[in-house]
């Protein structure tokens, strides 16, 4: 993975507006991602509030130790999604066609809108999740989110003989 | 390649805040998915989600103090019909959805005609939780029967 900069175009681009202030996040792999500051604040509480007790953007790089770059990249595709439409429909299409892709990068960006703390994002995430498994058995839940059964097989008869209504 | 990753990689208040977003129904059902689901499922967190937004101004209302030590004891202890309001309402959680379940006394009702003893009277049945209830003489009053069959709660 090479280390230069990566330009993340926001809006129409953010190199025809010098104006516009940025910073760079870092991956944990070194890679680094220059984004807008108002279209990453607008999405991540953790950052609002680094750069507010920082007291300003200047030269701000922050690194997120526990986010790669191809996780990084495409959570802030989402964001660009998200911060472009006034509504959720869009970025919430974007999260479903991801699970359906790539269920293992879907997980990694939910982690990562969690670490970084962008809550909306995170909430939508989520529900996106919920709504795949509202109504499946058990085993349809563990086979789809690709889990494995860590019980013995006294402990999940217990489980069903406490909750069976939930069960039938 | 990378590691086959799913969300039983995730911290267990991760799995709490994705099982918020199904039903009470779900969220128990996943108690046997893994023990870190089991561990999401019970969290306080998750089933504040499903108690009614305003149950702190419920519970002070209960006839009988209600005790509990989670609030996913709370919902279950809610799923059988409290008394409140000096006995003349009951609250309860319908199990599988969360749904709010609110029982009115036939005293506290506005019935057509229900002061005329011609139609109604109140009289005693060991059913119901409320000592009275209202009974219609009149045939074409079905519609009020109907009403009030809610308000009956099954005895113990």
């Amino acid at each position: 993975m090479s280390t230069e900069s990566k330009e993340i175009l926001v809006g129409e681009s953010s190199q025809a507006k010098p104006e516009k202030k940025t910073i760079v996040l870092m991956a944990s792999d070194g890679d680094e991602f220059v984004v807008d500051v108002d279209d990453i604040t607008n999405q991540s509480e953790m950052i609002r509030n680094l750069i507010s007790d920082m007291g300003g953007t200047d030269g701000l790089q922050v690194p997120l130790l526990n986010v790669t770059a191809p996780v990084l990249a495409k959570l802030l595709e989402l964001f660009n999604v998200s911060n472009k439409n006034d509504d959720d429909e869009e970025v919430t299409q974007k999260v479903k066609e991801l699970m359906e892709a790539e269920l293992n990068m879907m997980i990694d960006v939910l982690g990562a809108a969690n670490y970084i703390e962008a809550t909306s994002f995170f909430d939508l995430s989520c529900k996106v999740l919920a709504d795949k498994f509202k109504g499946m058995s058990v085993e349809e839940v563990r086979e789809f989110l690709n889990i494995e059964c860590d019980f013995t097989e006294e402990e999940l008869q217990q489980i069903h003989a406490e909750n069976a209504w939930a069960f039938d | 390649m990378e590691a086959v990753k799913s969300l039983d990689d995730m911290p267990s208040d991760v799995v709490s805040k994705v099982l918020a977003f199904t039903t009470p129904a779900d969220a128990v059902r996943s108690s046997a998915v893994s023990r870190l689901f089991r561990a999401a499922s019970s969290s306080d967190e998750l089933w504040k989600r499903f108690l009614p937004s305003n149950i702190d101004e419920i519970l002070p209302r209960a006839v009988a103090p209600i005790e509990f030590s989670s609030k996913e004891e709370l919902f279950f202890r809610l799923c059988d019909p409290i008394l409140i309001d000096g006995g003349n309402e009951s609250f309860a959680l319908e199990r599988s959805t969360g749904r709010n379940c609110l029982m009115v006394s036939s005293r506290d009702l506005w019935i057509t005609w229900g002061g005329d003893n011609r139609y109604w009277t109140f009289t005693s049945d060991y059913e119901s939780s409320w000592r009275r209830i209202r009974e219609d003489f009149n045939p074409r009053c079905k519609k009020h029967r109907l009403v009030l069959e809610l308000m009956y709660l099954k005895p113990e």
